[in-house]
């Protein structure tokens, strides 16, 4: 019995340790490999659409080649990240629509795509009604209508949608049902469907969809805490496509948010920054710079970041970005605020109205945040860092039950919020 | 308790299969359930005589069944296309025309010449070189000597921009 506290304190000891000095989830000569530079899709892409420009020029006003022009400048902004090709893209795909419109709804899909690629989700969904009441491939609609609904934040309507789709276990609804369920709050069952949906897909035969999903899924797992699973399914994605900079980006985020290795996390980005020119990586590499205690290289890099995705080419998206530097870290809470009030005209989601409040509150207008958040966001399913702006709102407002339990929250996405939220945590705030 | 063994012994045998199949590769026949969805036969006809409303049911219809479900409509069709139809160089009235085309298939007699329109022969084939566009435009526009509106019988695309091959698979290669 004289021995119980030696135990109690030996068992406190063992179920610390692991959390304290568990091992790193990520090693650098793993990935190593996927840090040279190469442009094997861009290239493949730019003598495609050498040979198709060649036939433009032969003869200007073919279709096909029009049509093939723009689809692969539409894959070609995924690797170059240079908006200007989408932009492109979305001028033939205009002009060809005049005639394309009158035998196929084709081309109504491929507008849609990219207006969700750009955020402007109500332009989406009219391009979708369009395709839809011309009525060919109406699977295809259906599977497009889907999503931009749940973009919009209904769940409700974005399932409805699927479940007209024909073929209740297709890929293209496990993986749509995987978003939704996520959206909805469920994490292990959308974990589940993502899961099903993959084993529907054989790499051999359909690489992108295959590592499409295998990605998602990891970033499912890193949300759910399961980061060793996530950097594994990060890494066999990029076995199979060395230059997928998403799962590059996601094992930067591992390297920073779970092992703290900033060194190894600044080298993949500065990497990727190399390969693919948007500004995200920017903003991730302030972030990484406030955590070394650099703030006025943190500063430089939101400075970057800002000049650049304010870009008007770049239309809304970006503005989720933006609205967090001007809220949160330049104290410009005008810039912000009318920052949320387009999202929250663009895409009416809790997500949109959480920004809105959270302007409002940095801005001292505590009671109308209040106001706000109790009818637009909370019991309708939102992202962690919302649930930040919930507790702090709910402080303000000195409920100190919502507070704490809105805070536990933010506690279990810490990983997936990164270091800066889990410094404001461990200041109480 | 003999039966309990057997059917121990099944479990096992089916734990062991579950397992194994679990750890093989999958096979191309795991991946889903093939069903129509497209078809296509005489080029262009679907796509012009078919309304957009329409084109994913006609396209999962048996041709067998497409006569019944479609014909009116390609009769409308026809006529609004041309509405001075009489008869074409078939001698067909626009009932019997509408009639053979919405049956959507290829037809290729095994004994004659292998031709969309020769002239003499017709629909008993399809050669690679046959100007198909410019057949189905004189037939529909063309009247009963296949000469009226002029301006709609031709497209002017009278040959491929590069030779055929004399062997498999026939067709020019890319470029």
């Amino acid at each position: 019995m004289k021995y119980l506290p030696v135990l109690i304190v030996f068992a406190i000891t063992v179920a610390l340790t692991p959390a304290c000095k568990s091992r790193p989830v990520t090693d650098r000569s793993d990935y190593a490999a996927y840090l040279q530079p190469s442009s094997s899709h861009l290239e493949k892409i730019d003598s495609d659409l050498a040979f198709w420009r060649k036939r433009l020029e032969e003869d200007p006003g073919h279709l096909g080649a029009q049509s093939k022009t723009a689809s692969l400048l539409t894959k070609r902004f995924q690797y170059s990240g240079n908006i200007n090709d989408l932009l492109k893209a979305d001028s033939l795909y205009q002009k060809i629509n005049r005639i394309q419109k009158l035998f196929t709804s084709s081309v109504y899909r491929n507008l849609a795509a990219n207006a969700v690629t750009q955020h402007r989700f109500m332009e989406s969904r009219l391009f979708l009604d369009s395709a839809a009441k011309l009525g060919d491939n109406l699977a295809y609609t259906l599977l497009q209508q889907s999503d931009v609904q749940l973009e919009l934040g209904n769940s409700a309507q974005a399932k409805r949608l699927l479940l007209r789709y024909p073929q209740q276990n297709a890929f293209e609804v496990l993986i749509r049902r995987a978003k939704i369920t996520d959206h909805e709050g469920d994490l292990e069952k959308a974990i589940e469907w993502m899961e099903q949906a993959l084993e529907k897909v054989n790499p051999q035969n359909d690489e992108a969809s295959y590592t499409w999903a295998k990605s998602n899924l990891a970033d499912f797992y890193s949300h759910a805490g399961r980061l060793t699973d996530a950097y594994e399914a990060y890494l066999t994605v990029l076995k199979l496509d060395p230059e997928n900079y998403h799962c590059l980006k996601g094992i930067a985020w591992l390297a920073f948010s779970a092992d703290h290795k900033t060194a190894e996390a600044k080298e993949i980005l500065h990497f990727l920054q190399q390969q693919h020119r948007v500004p995200d990586y920017d903003l991730l590499l302030s972030q990484v710079a406030e955590f070394e205690n650099d703030s006025q290289l943190a500063n430089q890099y939101q400075d970057r970041f800002l000049a650049a995705a304010a870009a008007p080419s770049y239309g809304n998206m970006y503005n989720k970005y933006l609205f967090s530097i001007y809220a949160d870290e330049r104290n410009e809470w005008e810039k912000a605020k009318a920052l949320a009030e387009t999202e929250v005209k663009n895409r009416p989601t809790p997500e949109s109205y959480g920004l809105l409040s959270w302007a409002l509150y940095k801005s001292g207008k505590y009671s109308e945040a209040l106001q706000l958040v109790q009818k637009h966001v909370e019991n309708k399913g939102f992202e962690p860092h919302t649930a930040y702006y919930l507790a702090r709102i709910y402080e303000a407002t000195g409920n100190s039950e919502k507070r704490d339990e809105y805070l536990k929250e933010v506690e279990l996405a810490l990983f997936e919020l990164g270091p800066s939220y889990q410094n404001k945590l461990k200041r109480g705030l | 308790m003999k039966a309990i063994q057997s059917i121990g012994f099944v479990l096992l045998a089916v734990s062991i299969f579950t397992a194994c199949k679990k750890d093989n590769p999958p096979k191309n026949e795991d991946f889903g359930t093939y069903e129509l969805s497209d078809q296509m036969a005489r080029p262009a006809i679907n796509t012009v005589f078919v309304s957009t409303a329409d084109k994913d049911v006609f396209n999962t219809t048996t041709p067998s069944a497409m006569a019944s479900a479609f014909g009116t409509k390609f009769k409308d069709r026809l006529l609004a296309l041309s509405p001075g139809y009489t008869t074409n160089v078939l001698g067909l009235t626009a009932d019997q025309f509408s009639g053979v085309l919405v049956t959507d298939v290829l037809t290729v007699s095994k004994t004659g010449v292998t031709t969309f329109f020769d002239g003499t022969n017709v629909l008993t084939g399809r050669a690679l070189a046959d100007d198909v566009i410019d057949t189905e435009l004189t037939l529909i526009f063309g009247g009963p000597a296949g000469t009226s509106n002029p301006g709609l019988t031709s497209d002017k695309v009278n040959s491929n921009d590069k030779a055929f091959l004399s062997s498999f698979p026939y067709l020019a290669t890319p470029h």
